[in-house]
């Protein structure tokens, strides 16, 4: 009798546990498998679902940064530094044109909200003090509209957390939205700078601005965060 | 001797009876959420997307009247949200049927005509007021005009994107291989069908231990998949998606919450199913023995 009572005690413990080494089992088999394959996808998971990209907000789902961006430093500097790369949706920069006397801030990015909010920067082009076309672009009708009074010849100036990079306008330049020259990538270290042309009676293809090429770059010694 | 032989048996079995559930389990999602179109309808009534891509469209001809003098009125009056809704499932139906070999080709169709009318009265009424020859420069523009306004359209009512994931050559690799759905479904079906079979096959003598081991197979299961579901809900590991797009955004996590919910959904019930079994036949071995 009670080698019947153990055997069914036995029996239920064992009933019990196998569920538990079931699962540890699955587990383990299910980790070894996934290795491989998490491997393979894991860098395209994280360019689609980047963390420090989370939102609470659902209205368009963008993370606007302000950054307090200073245009009067006055410490040491160097001509060679490392940049400090924004994220979508980050303010990171001033453009400054002192002789139209233009002062826009720039955005990592390029979506309708940020369009309204300041001059856009493509984010597959040269982060400013990086090797390198940097590409901004504005609204004709606010942040760019007197970008066409630019001259050859004329200083503009990108503020950043990290420096201060000056440019010297080279070229004036009017191409179609479709091309892509001005815009792709490049050797050499230039800033291309360009918005819509006004047109009536049709939909504005043409675009217009100017091409400058690096004069200085000032990395600051001294950043502050 | 011979029971433990057995007992080992019915492990191996049920360990690989867990991940044919697991498989079957996501083939049927796949096949009766995302092909069939009831995870984007979802998504799109959840997130009002037609809302959404109406405003952002009104948005984009209010900006765009500064530098064409066009104004917002002639491209949205002749657009509703039903317009938008229209298209937007359009993209989508269009794009499943292509992808499950219904439809030879990829394309968003709609009815643009009160849209190009609209912009050819405007153009033509323009034209007059300031004595603008309407010759075939001036029609080529309006051409130009109401194209670019149906793509731009059409763009961003492809809040999925499928014409960009059409263009990496992802459906017509699952065109190739979508006809076969249906043939790995019976399969697992097939499969698990003769693991029950063979449980009951070693457990004759007691039937009721085939249904411990399948209720085991099916809670483990279940509870394997949901242990990342719950970590993906808790973590709101979504929301970071990185195309933040008006529309986009919206629509993609969405979809993903959505089908997210219902497999969670789907997971607890046969969890619950697997459990009862387990204590039903826990109970019964109980009373057997006794």
């Amino acid at each position: 009798m009670k080698d019947s009572n153990s055997s069914i005690k036995n029996l239920l413990v064992i009933n019990i546990i196998t569920p538990i080494i079931l699962f540890i089992m699955c587990g383990a088999i299910l980790v070894i498998c996934s290795i491989k394959p998490y491997n393979l996808v894991n860098k395209y998971l994280n360019l689609a679902f980047m963390d420090n990209m989370k939102v609470s907000s659902t209205d368009d789902g963008l993370i606007l940064v302000e950054n307090d961006i200073i245009t009067d430093y006055s410490s040491e500097t160097s001509s060679t530094g490392d940049v400090i790369y924004p994220t979508f949706g980050e303010q990171y920069a001033v453009l400054s044109c002192p002789t139209i006397d233009m002062s826009v801030p720039v955005y990592w990015g390029s979506n309708t909200t940020l369009l309204e909010k300041g001059a856009c920067q493509s984010p597959s082009s040269a982060v400013v003090g990086n090797d390198g076309n940097s590409v901004i672009d504005a609204h004709v009708n606010t942040y760019f509209s007197n970008l066409i009074d630019l001259e050859v010849g004329d200083e503009v100036i990108i503020y950043t957390k990290y420096g201060e990079f000056s440019y010297e306008v080279r070229e004036l330049i009017e191409f179609d939205k479709t091309d892509k020259s001005y815009v792709n990538k490049d050797d050499e270290n230039i800033l291309t700078l360009y918005t819509c042309k006004i047109q009536v009676l049709g939909s504005s293809d043409i675009r217009q601005g100017v091409v400058c090429d690096l004069v200085e770059k000032k990395f600051y010694t001294d950043i502050q965060e | 001797m011979q029971n433990k032989k057995m007992y080992f048996s019915c492990v191996i079995l049920s360990i690989v009876m867990v991940f044919l559930i697991i498989a079957l389990h996501i083939l049927l999602l796949f096949k009766y959420e995302v092909m069939s179109g009831n995870a984007f309808s979802k998504a799109i009534d959840s997130e009002n997307i037609p809302s959404v891509v109406y405003n952002y469209l009104n948005d984009y001809f209010e900006e765009q009247y500064n530098s064409t003098g066009i104004p917002t009125d002639i491209y949205m009056q002749s657009l509703t949200e039903d317009d938008i809704s229209n298209i937007v499932n359009n993209s989508v139906n269009n794009a499943l049927e292509y992808m499950s070999n219904k439809d030879d080709s990829f394309n968003i169709d709609y009815d643009f005509s009160n849209l190009e009318t609209s912009l050819n009265d405007f153009f033509v009424e323009y034209a007059q007021s300031i004595d603008y020859p309407q010759d075939d420069e001036f029609y080529s523009k309006v051409e130009s005009t109401t194209n670019n306004a149906i793509s731009v359209i059409k763009e961003k009512c492809d809040v999925f994107k499928f014409s960009t994931i059409n263009d990496t050559g992802l459906f017509d690799n699952v065109r190739k291989y979508y006809h076969y759905i249906d043939y790995v479904q019976y399969a697992l079906i097939g499969a698990i069908i003769i693991l029950i079979l063979i449980l009951i096959l070693l457990n004759r003598k007691y039937i009721l231990d085939c249904i411990y081991w399948l209720c085991n197979s099916i809670s483990i299961s279940s509870i394997l998949m949901l242990i990342p579901c719950i970590y993906i809900k808790s973590t709101d590991y979504f929301s970071s998606f990185s195309i933040k797009t008006a529309g986009t955004y919206n629509a993609v996590t969405g979809l993903l919450n959505g089908l997210t919910d219902t497999y969670i959904t789907t997971l607890i019930i046969t969890l619950a199913i697997g459990l009862i079994g387990v204590v039903i036949t826990l109970v019964t071995l109980k009373k057997r023995s006794t």
